[in-house]
């Protein structure tokens, strides 16, 4: 399993969580059109918990510039590397 | 050129994630919304230039997401993040990049967050009306704005009234330099005046006939410092204007109100008589947190006695 889909498999847990939806299935073009209730509040709720997953901080401008999981995994990946 | 749906399409392409809430804030209050959010969008664009729409949203993006992450660790913690001035100086005042993206995401927030609409059309209501009572043909009278910021409250009793001018006192240069750049650049400089000071000390020449404070009260260690401060430039009879944040963790918060009644009560303990209140909650608050952050908005006028 490449490093992008374990990281992607970690999110889905995430997304289902703060979501509360045990069905929703995400990948890199997922954004938050695709997904109900990605709206700002959530988007700093999801970030909160992806921080606590990955042990990694963002800071208010990538946080804000995201808008959806191929950009997020993007930047879990760089963050790591 | 219409500047507000300029800003509006650059946060929807460049912050979907943030545009929505903006969105459903334009359908929930139309007419409001228009009528705060264009002007306030054509006058940065004056003062701003082309950039204006990038300055906006990444400054309201910024201010969402700072405001938001405050919170959780409020909730968590159950009390503000800094008790005192000097510590929010080393957290934010001190940091002109950071205070220019909060400036510019605080103007936003007045017409992008319905709760803050819902206080505006309260200010129109039950403030405005009151400015033009004591107001004859080609007289001129005074709006004290205490911890001005932008000057964006003052900037509307100026619009609603030809007859005001306004002195607005902030302690940030950042700030009393926007207020009068936008002042300038917009043709209200001859009746604006923005002054580098203390708002809990500066007093006038001459006192005022209404007076604002919005959402200074929870950023000082000693609140009722500005409202004796307000009361003492206020005219006798004159009307204010005063808003404050409960519950609402942000970094530069320091006085944490639980109750809206220590606000009134601070307003009264002043000298000033409470005529209209009004607290809001963001459309978004949650009913399972412990803190629901609201805003308040006092209308009061100064009393001429113990009593009235």
């Amino acid at each position: 399993m490449s490093n992008r889909e374990e990281i992607r498999k970690r999110l889905q847990a995430i997304f289902q969580e703060v979501f509360d939806d045990d069905e929703l299935e995400i990948d890199d073009a997922t954004s938050a059109d695709d997904v109900d209730d990605w709206d700002s509040i959530m988007h700093i709720t999801l970030m909160v918990a992806v921080e606590k997953e990955f042990g990694m901080q963002f800071n208010a401008e990538e946080i804000g510039k995201l808008s959806g999981v191929g950009g997020l995994i993007d930047l879990i990946e760089q963050r790591a590397g | 050129m219409d500047h507000l749906q300029v800003f509006l399409d650059h946060l929807r392409e460049h912050h979907a994630v943030f545009y929505g809430a903006v969105a459903a804030t334009a359908e929930a209050m139309p007419g409001t919304f228009r009528r705060v959010g264009a002007p306030m969008a054509d006058w940065a664009h004056a003062c701003l230039g082309d950039d204006f729409a990038r300055v906006l949203a990444e400054g309201y993006v910024h201010l969402v997401i700072e405001a938001n992450q405050a919170q959780m660790r409020y909730e968590k913690r159950g009390s503000y993040e800094h008790r005192s001035y000097a510590e929010v100086y080393e957290a934010a005042y001190g940091n002109e990049a950071f205070m220019t993206k909060y400036h510019w995401g605080l103007y936003v927030a007045m017409f992008a967050w319905v709760h803050h609409l819902r206080l505006f059309s309260f200010y129109e209501r039950e403030f405005l009306p009151r400015l033009g009572e004591g107001l004859t043909e080609g007289g001129r009278e005074v709006v004290a704005d205490l911890g001005s910021g932008s000057g964006i409250w003052s900037r509307f009793a100026l619009d609603a009234h030809p007859g005001l001018a306004c002195v607005g006192v902030d302690i940030s240069p950042t700030s009393v330099d926007e207020a009068r750049r936008m002042a300038a650049s917009t043709g209200f400089a001859a009746r604006s005046e923005f002054v580098l000071g203390d708002a809990t000390a500066h007093r006038l020449v001459e006192p005022a006939h209404a007076a604002i404070s919005s959402f200074l009260l929870e950023h000082l260690e000693r609140p009722e410092a500005l409202l004796d401060n307000l009361a003492a430039n206020l005219a006798q009879g004159g009307y204010a204007w005063i808003t404050a944040a409960l519950t609402a963790a942000e970094i530069d918060h320091i006085t944490e109100f639980r109750r809206e009644s220590e606000i009134v009560r601070l307003v009264e303990d002043a000298g000033l008589r409470v005529i209209a209140t009004l607290s809001e909650t963001p459309r978004a608050a949650r009913s399972k947190l412990r803190f629901v952050p609201r805003s308040m908005a006092v209308v009061a006028q100064k009393r001429r006695n113990d009593i009235w």
